[in-house]
């Protein structure tokens, strides 16, 4: 082998060297070019991701709690009610709805939203004639216990720590579902498992931390 | 600008820089994981579910009792609760109930009929359908038939107390065998006890919860024995009121032992001679109720004389081991604490007690007189059931039911008997009489319990074709060629006659507590019915019910007509004397008032007693409580004179005449122990471990202590002294060594344990199964040496040479 032909092999000539800057940047094209991929990411994901990975689905229909709170001063458990035995019943069944607003006795007849309500969903002989699909903001996944008795009467925990004035609202807010998990964007961001660890830790009762205690 | 390669790769960087700084990587891949456990196929709870009770039947074991099941949608059991308004167990409910859940979602369930593809034993089946499996056993069953081989077809059968067991005898007699062999039960020994003093078997229960001093010969009160809640519901009546006095007398200090006012402790097998040792006192001293004798038993003339003779507490203290002044004191307090009762049969009612020796109880009943008293022995009135017609039996049926019984029990040698199993096992292995060429197995796990497992499971061999009905895969099933699997616990109607030792009769019947199966399964009436059909030729006929359903109605119509009886209150409370005194008959509009008020109180029973009534009690030739039993005496006195002298050896009888027929003490547990062997082997069962076919439920296995069960290993108990002198410390492994063979180990050291006795409990050991039972500790069934109860055949295994050696 000639000399020629051992450096073609190694790849190493002698003069060639200066020509290919050694590093990963050539100076500041490449950091530029660094940069525009650093940003062009956090973009992505801290804007567009979210609305990608969130749909967005409306409540079956946009229930005006401030009318029923506010104005008429019902209080949450009156229709967010615990049984006897002291399990919550989370959403009402319209069935409650009934209790006021049916066709023979509706509360304001020159309201549209209670009209919408009672054509959609009132026979005319005041029975239910289809249910809602509420969606939960604040649904927990399958594998937790959450007791709304031991938060609400044992805590002393009121519904807008938790609720925030949901009950003030005059309409219902969009519901963001995960696509992948399906589950709320309430509870998927802002309601997981250190959330609530880090609140029982805080109220000094850490020890409801115990795997056990929601994890049935 | 110009990107080029490099370029692109710095942008990339940046990029996955960038990707880095933000929480998505950490999102995405919580996202990711959640999503994985939504697909399709990973079971999800019911959003909303609908949560409710359906009443029921517990079919677990024989105690009957009445629960409540919640269910999630209507097809999901969750948990169990006892049902307020049944009579036996008052809204209680056993460790075994509770765990019903556990069995029904059982991983050893079969989801349907399977045929086995692999060799026997190695648990491998191909799933079939229903009329797949019918049409391959109703025609191999059929083929026998027409080859008049009808009789070599075996039932063995641990039914017990339901009409499904009187269903599966008919089969059997339909089809033209005689060979249905029941499992060994300790209810063998007092079916015969009861009929050679009483005059029928099965007839006496027992008045629990108004007695004021109960002396309990071995029976596991508060572990199982009789109808295990209402037994364990009497116990604690007794501890709340304060007012009863509790003696058990038992080899080891069991739990009910120690739960007990007094452990009176016995050498292991010589509960009868302490009995006869008490009556021995009563007499002596003048305190056996004298009116009650003279009025209503015959034959005390010789049971006085035998008792003088053989049975004084010092001949008694050096036999059981129990110091004369207890004896004597035991008899006295006795017979002098009204109402007193004396009780019998082992452990959980599975352990076989000798009939003699549960005649010697049925005596001291008899002596102090509380026979059909309050707190006292009851003979239970008659359930009053429409019987079924008899079976119109075809020429190849009559044939069939003709021929010998390969168990031998009938015959001459037993003929009082009903089941022996161990004779069938041997004239399997020993070619006797004529080969079984079908085994049919029900409700019955005889590869894991039973006096020798492991010879069972070698006769197997020998028989081409084994079907089972079990539900699970148990020891035994995984030997079957076909399994038609029953309804299990929940899936299917239940019906219960006559629970052990309710002192008033009872039916039960309920609908399954799911509204389907959860897998392809037939209650087990439905499955003796189909294969009837299945076989055709002259079987189906014989069966004339178009379902279980169907038959179980004709059955209780009996109730109905006998004017007898209440009906559980569904949604009531049931009351708070279950019986005795006069109880006013429940009335009725018509049958179907009837049968609607059975479907929704499940439990039919007639608590009306008159204490004091003798008129239907005895119906004996004498018509009086024997204690010299004339039945015993008109079976046995053809062998007798046939043999002579041989026949009553053979009997094991020591000594001869009228002994034969009075209770008395045989000595079944070896003597001679010593040399290799210098320790007596005693199996005993648990309240938490299950030997039946039923099994373990899967999670139970949580209760073992760490000093039954530790790892793969099991522990057998021994006292303290004998740990020493056999060099054993607490925990050590060891080698349990019988003739038979050898188990691995470990001991722990208890006081409560008899000195130079080894104490193993039965229920680990398990071949089949599944990960939760399969290859857990050891079982003591496999290394037991039988010696044979005198009067009955059945085979007795408590009494096994054996030694513990470091390993």
């Amino acid at each position: 082998m000639t000399q020629h032909d051992e450096a073609r092999v190694t790849g190493h000539e002698e003069g060639r060297a200066s020509e290919h800057p050694k590093g990963p940047a050539s100076g500041g094209g490449g950091w530029l070019l660094f940069f525009a991929g650093l940003v062009v990411t956090a973009v992505i994901t801290w804007l567009i991701w979210p609305t990608l990975i969130y749909s967005q689905k409306n409540q079956p229909f946009s229930f005006n709690h401030a009318i029923h709170t506010v104005k008429s001063g019902m209080a949450c458990d009156e229709c967010h009610k615990f049984t006897a035995e002291g399990r919550f019943q989370g959403i009402p069944a319209l069935e409650e709805c009934l209790m006021c607003h049916t066709w023979s006795s509706r509360q304001n007849e020159a309201n549209e939203a209670e009209t919408a309500f009672l054509e959609e969903f009132v026979t005319k002989d005041d029975r239910i004639k289809k249910s809602a699909d509420w969606y939960v903001y604040s649904g927990q996944p399958d594998c937790v216990y959450f007791s709304h008795i031991a938060h609400v009467k044992n805590g002393g925990i009121s519904c807008e720590e938790c609720h925030g004035d949901h009950g003030k609202t005059t309409g219902l807010r969009p519901f963001y579902q995960n696509r992948l998990t399906k589950y709320s964007r309430e509870v998927w961001e802002k309601m997981k498992m250190t959330d609530c660890a880090d609140c029982h830790t805080k109220s000094g009762k850490p020890e409801n931390n115990a795997c056990f205690v929601c994890h049935k | 600008m110009k990107v080029d390669r490099r370029g692109f790769i710095k942008l990339a960087v940046g990029a996955a820089a960038g990707f880095h700084l933000t929480p998505l990587p950490w999102k995405l891949m919580d996202d990711i994981a959640i999503w994985t456990q939504n697909w399709p196929w990973v079971p999800r709870l019911p959003r909303y579910p609908e949560s409710a009770y359906a009443g029921t039947i517990c079919d677990l074991c024989d105690g009957g009792c009445g629960i409540k099941v919640r269910l999630v949608n209507k097809s999901q059991a969750v948990k169990v609760e006892g049902d307020p308004s049944a009579p036996i167990n008052r809204g209680k409910v056993c460790l075994m109930g509770a765990a019903g859940p556990q069995y029904q979602y059982s991983v050893s369930r079969f989801h349907g009929p399977v045929r086995r593809i692999g060799t026997r034993g190695s648990g491998a089946f191909v799933r079939i359908s229903w009329e797949e499996a019918l049409k391959e056993v109703g025609t191999r069953l059929a083929e026998l038939r027409r080859e008049g081989q009808a009789h070599s077809v075996v039932l063995i059968s641990g039914r017990r107390h339901n009409l499904v067991a009187e269903l599966s005898e008919r089969f059997l007699r339909a089809y033209g065998s005689p060979n249905l062999v029941k499992m060994p039960s300790g209810e063998d020994g007092r079916r015969l006890a009861d009929l050679a003093q009483f005059g029928r078997k099965d007839c006496t229960g027992y008045d629990l919860e108004h007695s004021k001093f109960i002396l309990s010969f071995g029976c596991g009160l508060i572990e199982g024995w009789g109808a295990p809640v209402r037994s364990i519901q009497a116990y604690s009546g007794w501890r709340a009121a304060g007012s009863a006095k509790f003696v058990q007398v038992d080899s080891r200090s069991s739990l009910t032992a120690s739960k007990a006012d007094e452990w009176v402790a016995v050498a292991p097998g010589t509960e009868a001679a302490l009995a006869l040792g008490l009556a021995h006192v009563i007499i002596k001293e003048g305190l056996h109720n004298r009116a009650f004798i003279d009025q209503h038993t015959f034959g005390f003339e010789a049971f006085e004389a035998l008792t003088a003779q053989y049975y004084s507490p010092s001949k008694v203290s050096a036999v059981t081991g129990v110091p004369e002044s207890t004896i004597i004191g035991l008899a006295r307090e006795f017979a002098r604490i009204r109402p007193a009762v004396a009780i019998a049969g082992k452990g959980k009612g599975d352990l076989p007690t000798p009939v003699y020796e549960i005649m010697a109880v049925h005596a001291l009943n008899a002596l102090v007189g509380n026979i059909n008293q309050e707190g006292g022995l009851i003979v239970r009135k008659d359930l009053p059931l429409s019987p079924w017609p008899e079976p119109a039996l075809d020429a190849t049926a009559q044939a069939g039911t003709a021929a010998p019984r390969l168990d031998l029990a009938g015959g001459d040698r037993y003929p009082l008997s009903e089941s022996l199993l161990n004779n069938l096992v041997e004239s399997v292995q020993q070619g006797r009489l004529y080969p079984v060429k079908a085994l049919i197995i029900d409700r019955a796990n005889p590869a894991f319990f039973g006096p020798d497992p492991g010879a069972f499971r070698a006769a197997l061999a020998k028989i081409p074709f084994i079907v089972s009905l079990s539900s699970y895969a148990d020891d035994t099933s995984i030997h079957a060629d076909i399994v038609l699997p029953e309804a299990a616990n929940f899936e299917g109607p239940v019906d219960v006659v006559n629970p052990p030792t309710l002192p008033y009769p009872l039916f039960g019947l309920s609908e399954p507590a799911l509204a389907r199966p959860n897998f392809e399964t037939k209650p087990a009436g439905d499955i003796y019915l189909a294969l009837a059909k299945a076989v055709g030729d002259g079987v189906k006929e014989a069966l004339p019910f178009k379902s279980y359903k169907e038959a179980v109605k004709a059955a209780s119509a009996g109730l109905y007509r006998s004017g007898r009886g209440r009906i559980a209150q569904p949604d009531g409370e049931a009351p708070d004397r279950v019986f005795g005194g006069r109880v006013q008959p429940q009335l009725f509009g018509s049958q179907n008032d009837f049968f609607k008020a059975l479907a929704a109180g499940r439990f039919w029973y007639d608590p009306d007693f008159t204490f004091g009534d003798f008129s239907e009690a005895f119906q004996t030739p004498s018509g009086k409580f024997e204690f010299v039993s004339q039945t015993l005496k008109k079976a046995l006195a053809g062998y007798i004179l046939a043999g002579g002298q041989k026949s009553l050896s053979q009997l094991c009888v020591t000594r001869s005449g009228d002994e034969v027929f009075l209770p008395h003490y045989e000595s079944t547990t070896p003597t001679d122990l010593g040399g290799e062997y210098p320790l007596l082997l005693v199996p005993v069962e648990l309240f938490k471990l299950v030997n039946d076919s039923v099994g373990g439920a899967p999670y139970l296995t949580k209760l073992l202590e760490d000093d039954l069960l530790k790892g793969k290993d099991l522990f057998v108990q021994i006292n303290p002294r004998t740990a020493v002198d056999l060099g054993l410390a607490e925990g050590e492994r060891a080698w349990l060594k019988t003739k038979k063979g050898k188990l691995a180990v470990r001991v722990h050291l208890f006081e409560g344990a008899r000195p130079r006795v080894v104490y193993a409990p039965i229920g680990l050991g398990h071949l089949g199964y599944d990960l939760y039972w399969r290859g857990k500790g050891v079982n003591p069934m496999e290394i037991v040496e039988t010696t044979t109860d005198p009067l009955s055949g059945q085979a007795l295994w408590w009494g096994t040479r054996a030694n513990l050696t470091k390993v």
